[in-house]
């Protein structure tokens, strides 16, 4: 099954281009198209605060290094590649954060669990729970595929895998989901 | 309800959801999904996922934009943290060079001859005489300082270090009495490890040329 280009390729290429050449404009543009999407991918990957800049740091580092995009994948993908590992960098902080302040760790996970419930309660719909309930991993995979259209070989290089063990983990996250809405 | 056993067409509900099919591809695939309530179940979930999705956070784009440096600063941007990473290397330079000078001046101070040492009026040694002519100065700039006199008068301990305050002969013995300097020149002459050859060398060079001319 082949898949239809997504229209806004050749356009984020030019605005690149537009960009090196020093029209500032076109970095507006290239953030106003994906700017929304980063900002959901984050909410649905379960960050919680700071989602504005997450957003702002995926641009600016992307911008940054823009010299060293190949354009061998689409600029979304490379952006949701930056803002995955910078997501990363930041549970691992908050992970050492955790592990070096004992006497808050008891709050702070509290305080987690209940956003996760609250996300959860906020979001009034069971569909909504069981994506929360699925494995980081699944629901990463899972949110890219449904929520961003996404085609598998995006899916693996933002996630860091391979295309078929994306598969499997969209398919095992909506088995997940059908057992999870079912019940 | 039982799944669809077509996974190359459940592969592609996604993409029909999102209108990423062409149109022969969404035609046959619209003929599946009538007939197959597995797949009309799974699209109708798809839907709703994305109907539920959370409601992104508003963003200011403009302080996002703002944030981007224009092309031509990107790598200037990266200065500073290469300038911050030199810092590291020229402060060992400056603790390595005072380290340096630190050994070099105690070094020399600790092996420097007794002619030289008393020649530096500004810095009057506190070592006697016997420090340097009796006993070897100590390999080792490591070696304290303070040690070196006491090997100095355990070999020769008729000289008191507060008796004889300078190394010198030409400034140390200025404050002594004929007496005392005396005293001195003998003590120095009874001690065996005093070399001879250097001093003498010298006389005899000067009583040669006496001599000569």
């Amino acid at each position: 099954m082949t898949l239809e280009p997504r229209g806004d390729q050749n356009s984020d290429r030019e605005l690149i281009e537009e960009w090196m050449a020093g029209d500032s404009r076109a970095a507006t543009r290239i953030v106003e198209r994906h700017a929304e999407a980063l900002a959901r991918f984050a909410v649905s990957s379960g960050e919680r605060e700071e989602i504005e800049e997450l957003v702002q740091d995926t641009f600016v580092r992307a911008f940054s290094s823009l010299d060293s995009f190949r354009g061998e994948s689409s600029l979304r993908t490379w952006l949701f590649t930056i803002e995955k590992r910078l997501m990363l960098d930041r549970r691992r902080a908050e992970k050492r954060q955790r592990a070096t302040v004992p006497v808050e760790t008891a709050d702070a996970l509290t305080e987690y669990d209940a956003l996760d419930l609250l996300l959860a309660q906020e979001a009034e719909s069971r569909v909504r729970k069981a994506i929360v309930a699925l494995s980081p991993m699944q629901r990463e995979v899972f949110v890219l595929r449904v929520e961003q259209g996404m085609s598998y070989r995006e899916i693996a290089e933002i996630v860091g895998t391979t295309e078929g063990a994306a598969r499997v983990h969209y398919h095992n996250a909506m088995r997940a989901v059908k057992e999870f809405v079912s019940e | 309800m039982n799944d669809c056993m077509n996974i190359e067409v459940r592969d592609a509900l996604p993409d029909l959801a999102h209108g990423r099919l062409s149109r022969p591809e969404i035609v046959v695939l619209s003929e599946h999904i009538q007939s197959c309530a597995g797949c009309r179940a799974e699209l109708a979930l798809l839907r709703e996922v994305r109907r539920s999705q959370p409601l992104a956070p508003a963003i200011d784009i403009s302080r996002i934009t703002s944030a981007i440096p224009p092309y031509g600063r990107v790598a200037l941007a990266a200065g500073p943290t290469k300038r911050v990473e030199l810092k590291r290397p020229l402060g060992y330079a400056i603790l390595a060079a005072a380290a340096l000078i630190a050994v070099v001046v105690g070094g020399r101070t600790l092996t420097a001859p007794s002619g030289v040492r008393g020649m530096n009026a500004g810095n009057p040694p506190t070592a006697p005489v016997i420090t340097i002519v009796g006993a070897p100065a100590p390999a080792s700039a490591e070696a304290p300082a303070v040690r070196a006199p006491e090997v100095a008068i355990a070999r020769a301990p008729v000289v008191k270090k507060r008796d004889v305050p300078s190394l010198s002969l030409i400034a140390g013995t200025q404050d002594l009495s004929d007496a005392e300097l005396e005293s001195l020149l003998s003590e120095l002459d009874a001690i065996e490890a005093v070399p001879s050859a250097e001093p003498q060398s010298v006389t005899h060079s000067i009583e040669n040329i006496g001599d000569g001319t």
